[in-house]
């Protein structure tokens, strides 16, 4: 973020209102050439509003956008060397997959050698060699998925924009596409920015995340920042399952409704702190807690304990003994190593 | 059973005129009634050679095809201009749009007679029946082209944008290949309406005739079996063209 270079994708002071909603409140960012840059919210804060600016779909209400230095705000989107994977892939159905890949070549007016050439290496890309002839309508939605990115990535563009792009998979297909995208995000060596309302997906690519909420982006930063210290309490909630256990600071110290308390340095009131579920076990002179709930994971176990100030705090425990240990009812102390405090304002 | 012998007696009822039409127009009785003689093809015989017919069909054939081709654009215009509006908007778009279907034809023919011809001063003729048969065809347009493009994905246009397309060459290589079908289904509904309208025709027209006023001339001096030749011709012409729309558009209910 502090790169004496010119970043690649430069957003400033950038909003989008309609009528008298603002959808994206003025924001800033820059993503540098390489970065696999996730822009990560719940549904309705604005992100795929964003990502519609950046392609060239939106006209943003102030700010401007600027790729390689270049102000690119006032380019409808067939000028900006953007290219986006629509959420619900917009193929054209009237097209074989061929045809569909080799579709922005085409126009512009490149040799059918070179339009074939290219479809096949992208084809090839996305592991679709064998498809170019069929018809849309006969892929899956995995197949057609690929399709739209091999559709977009043959243009070669300097930033690849991805709206959703996995949403409309099954998990396992996820899964699979994920890795398909880290891999070509590797080979190409491209610049990736993706929407999407899964942490978890957010975390599995991007290098980057940047968090919105209600049109304003709460943090900017890598994955561990995010998760690790996040900036804002929407942020540490929305990140992972935290518990946010409220206390106030005194003096540099900390004390929590629950009890603990510990040295923290910062303005005086009213504060939450951020609990991280694994970081939660059993402690002989720790807090005193009644497990409420008790779910088994798999590869951990994910415990709801209730606190004396009748918070609920979360655990994870992946023992192998951890379902005998923590047992629905049971009376228990706990401890949790470290926290992160965030200033609460009043109420 | 008894439901059986109702459903057949209005099913006679109904299509038994038409029945004895296409039957009467191969009968070489002259006289229009039973028993109708041998089996002859003399009626389509001496309409062959009618010039009155001839100029006739052609009037009708332009006329038709003009109806088509231009109902269909500016049906279309309207149609994708309606699905880029706001909902309410369209609403009473398309209920004023839709006004010309539900108007008596009577009345449509003398608006029309009024604001082409006496208002702005057109001559009757070929054209003004081609505007009055725009009229009423165009609402059958917007309103098919609109029930395509309600499950059209917009996503394909801004993919085509995406790719370096103008929004002109969106329309050309990904809209239009889309929506042809829908189209020539709404031409060939409006070519049927075209040729079946007898009122705005007879009000317009002027000198000369279309098919239907020229069988309703013939109708008022002689009665003989030729008029059933052209009556089973324009049966199967606005039958044909619609089921062929039905077909192409792949309308289903």
């Amino acid at each position: 973020m502090t790169s004496q270079y010119t970043p690649l994708l430069k957003l400033s002071g950038l909003s989008k209102s309609f009528g008298a909603a603002r959808a994206v409140e003025p924001l800033d960012l820059a993503v540098q050439a390489g970065d696999f840059c996730a822009i990560l919210g719940p549904s309705g804060c604005g992100k795929s509003t964003l990502l519609r600016m950046i392609a060239g779909f939106i006209e943003p209400s102030s700010g401007s956008i600027a790729i390689e230095g270049r102000d690119v705000t006032r380019l409808g989107p067939e000028k900006r060397p953007t290219n986006m994977v629509f959420q619900s892939y917009g193929l054209f159905p009237h097209l074989t997959v061929a045809e569909n890949v080799g579709f922005g070549l085409a126009l512009q007016k490149k040799s059918k050698d070179e339009v074939s050439q290219r479809t096949e290496e992208a084809l090839r890309l996305v592991r679709l060699e064998a498809f170019g002839q069929r018809m849309i309508d006969r892929l899956s939605g995995g197949q057609q998925q690929r399709v739209a990115l091999a559709r977009a990535l043959i243009m070669r563009p300097k930033i690849l924009l991805l709206d959703e792009p996995l949403a409309a998979l099954d998990l396992k297909l996820r899964h699979q596409m994920q890795e398909e995208l880290r891999r070509i995000h590797h080979e190409i060596g491209g610049t990736f920015i993706f929407v999407t309302h899964d942490q978890s997906e957010a975390f599995a690519l991007a290098n980057l995340v940047a968090v919105m909420n209600q049109g304003r982006v709460e943090q900017i930063g890598s994955p561990s920042d995010v998760y690790l210290s996040p900036a804002t309490l929407f942020v540490a909630d929305f990140v992972g399952e935290t518990s946010l256990l409220a206390g106030e600071r005194r003096q540099g110290r900390v004390t929590l409704k629950a009890g603990p308390h510990f040295v923290s340095a910062g303005r005086d009131g009213p504060v939450r702190a951020i609990v991280r579920p694994e970081r939660v076990a059993l402690k002989s002179d720790g807090v005193p807690a009644v497990v409420t709930d008790a779910v088994f994971f798999g590869a951990s176990l994910k415990v709801s304990l209730r606190l004396p100030s009748d918070e609920t705090l979360i655990l994870r425990s992946s023992e192998a003994d951890a379902a005998a240990r923590y047992r629905i009812g049971d009376k228990l102390t706990v401890g949790w190593e470290d926290q992160q405090v965030i200033d609460a304002g009043p109420g | 059973m008894i439901w059986r012998f109702v459903i057949a007696f209005f099913l006679l009822f109904m299509l038994g005129p038409i029945l004895l039409v296409v039957l009467f127009s191969f009968g070489s009785n002259a006289l229009i009634g039973f028993p109708m003689g041998g089996l002859t093809l003399d009626w389509y015989a001496k309409l062959a050679h009618d010039t009155g017919f001839h100029s006739a069909f052609w009037a009708s054939f332009i006329v038709a095809l003009a109806t088509a081709i231009l109902a269909t654009i500016t049906g279309t215009c309207a149609a994708l201009a309606l699905t880029k509006a706001a909902p309410k908007l369209v609403r009473s778009a398309l209920a004023a749009l839709s006004l010309p279907v539900l108007l008596p034809p009577l009345v449509v023919a003398i608006a029309i007679v009024v604001l082409f011809v006496r208002g702005l001063g057109l001559g009757l003729g070929l054209p003004v029946v081609i505007l009055g048969h725009i009229l009423v065809a165009q609402p059958f347009v917007i309103l098919i082209v609109m029930a395509r493009l309600a499950r059209f994905d917009q996503a394909t246009v801004d993919a085509a944008r995406d790719l370096g397309a103008s929004h002109w060459q969106a329309f050309r290589l990904v809209t239009l290949p889309q929506i042809a079908s829908a189209l020539i289904g709404a031409a060939l509904v409006s070519a049927a309406i075209s040729l079946d309208d007898f009122i705005i025709a007879s009000f317009t027209i002027g000198g000369g005739n279309t098919i239907s006023t020229f069988v309703w001339g013939k109708m008022r001096t002689t009665l003989d079996p030729s008029i059933n030749a052209i009556a089973t011709i324009l049966l199967v012409l606005t039958v044909g063209l619609s089921a062929l729309a039905l077909r192409v558009s792949k309308y289903k209910g």
